[in-house]
């Protein structure tokens, strides 16, 4: 008898990679998951920071999709290796800074290497021809395969039907004729194969899994790199990203002001590396600086977070500033009137 | 780390209070604590496999 042959399936956490996993293992292969993290995934927990989302279900989706199958998940950070795909896209970006092309590319060339590693068979991801823009062609498909030194051992269960036949298929690990043809943008025969499986409180099909889709995101990245004068970013440059209201007055500096109490809490973990601004004399977001503040800055600074504060429609408000490592200092200023703060200092 | 080695998570991200326990449940591990602490999240993990 020969052995349970094993495939590892790349989960984003999404219902098509939920559902390409379950159809694999309901062959009779064993399959565990892998999860590579960039650092830009736009988790149920990302929107958790905010008080007003609070009632929403917060967990990470990978993890969930994987106990919804029973299988093992392996999380894997890629941040470092993942900077040259973002930043050196071989196939370009798409609307905005989303490599995505490249990227399919090489996590499908990281779950080679991992199947290589481990003593595993194929692998098994979510696409289905025709669903995504970029990545999900079908003259794109055979490119991940080939760049990525997959070839066929890649299975996509839920198209499988509509493509040449894999090794997989070709050798009888799996049967072809229980995989699936699905094509398109549309959700609903995912959705369909998802009720027929019972499974209930998904990841929304559609909401995007990447904040390098997200416009608004991808200006405050390219405006960092821009004021930075180079094209690098670490974790913490990333996450920032994703919170609060950032406003660029000076090349030199920008101000990450917290649009709630939720926002202002997450930043708080950052006080020990970022100077901040704390409004004294009323209700007020916290707030970072990114950059330097030379001389001239801190009153102009000060005055911005004034105008988010409760008082902004005092004669003064009182803020203390403080730069790790040092004592704040007081100072009380007339907040920006918002014909003041141009619309190009807004990110 | 060993079994029975018991880590403490410090975090500032609210998800890990479903986050962690999913990771726990799915590679054998066990939650002893969760707790909303003034400058964050704290999660208390026994390390079984």
């Amino acid at each position: 008898m020969s052995a349970k042959k094993k495939a590892v399936a790349l989960i984003s956490g999404g219902l098509d990679s939920l559902l390409a996993a379950r159809v694999v293992m309901d062959q009779g292969v064993h399959v565990e998951g892998i999860n590579f993290f960039t650092g830009f995934c736009v988790e149920g927990h990302t929107h958790a920071i905010r008080k007003k989302d609070r009632e929403k279900p917060k967990r990470n989706n990978a993890l969930w999709v994987a106990e919804q199958l029973g299988i093992k998940l392996h999380i894997v950070d890629i941040i470092d290796e993942y900077k040259d795909v973002v930043l050196n896209p071989k196939h370009g970006y798409g609307a905005n800074l989303n490599p995505c092309l490249d990227c399919k590319i090489f996590m499908v060339r990281k779950a080679r290497e991992w199947i290589e590693a481990n003593g595993f068979d194929f692998i098994v991801t979510g696409e289905v021809i025709g669903q995504r823009p970029m990545s999900q062609r079908k003259d794109t498909l055979p490119v991940v395969q080939s760049e990525s030194g997959v070839d066929d051992l890649l299975l996509r269960p839920l198209c499988a039907k509509i493509l040449p036949p894999t090794r997989p298929e070709r050798e009888g690990w799996v049967r072809r004729e229980a995989l699936h043809d699905f094509s398109g943008r549309s959700r609903k025969p995912q959705m369909a194969l998802a009720a027929r499986y019972g499974f209930e409180d998904y990841a929304q099909p559609a909401g995007g899994c990447c904040f390098l889709t997200n416009e608004q995101y991808s200006v405050k990245l390219a405006d960092l790199w821009q004021n930075r004068g180079v094209r690098d970013y670490d974790l913490d440059d990333i996450l920032l990203l994703k919170v609060g209201r950032h406003i660029r007055p000076r090349p030199h500096f920008k101000l990450i002001v917290a649009r709630e109490e939720g926002e202002s809490r997450y930043l708080q973990g950052y006080r020990r590396e970022y100077p901040g601004f704390d409004v004294v004399s009323h209700g007020g977001p916290l707030t970072l600086v990114d950059g330097t503040l030379g001389e001239d800055d801190l009153e102009l600074a000060a005055r911005i977070v004034a105008r988010y504060s409760q008082g902004r429609d005092s004669d003064a408000v009182e803020l203390e500033f403080t730069e790790p490592g040092r004592d704040p200092q007081r100072l009380v200023v007339a907040p920006l009137p918002p014909h003041e703060l141009p619309g190009e200092w807004l990110l | 780390m060993a079994p029975g080695d018991i880590v403490e998570a410090l975090c500032t991200d609210p998800g890990v209070l479903n986050d962690i326990p999913a990771w726990c449940r799915i590679n054998g591990h066990k939650v002893l604590e969760t707790q909303v602490a003034d400058d964050g999240y704290i999660v208390v993990v026994e390390v079984c496999e």
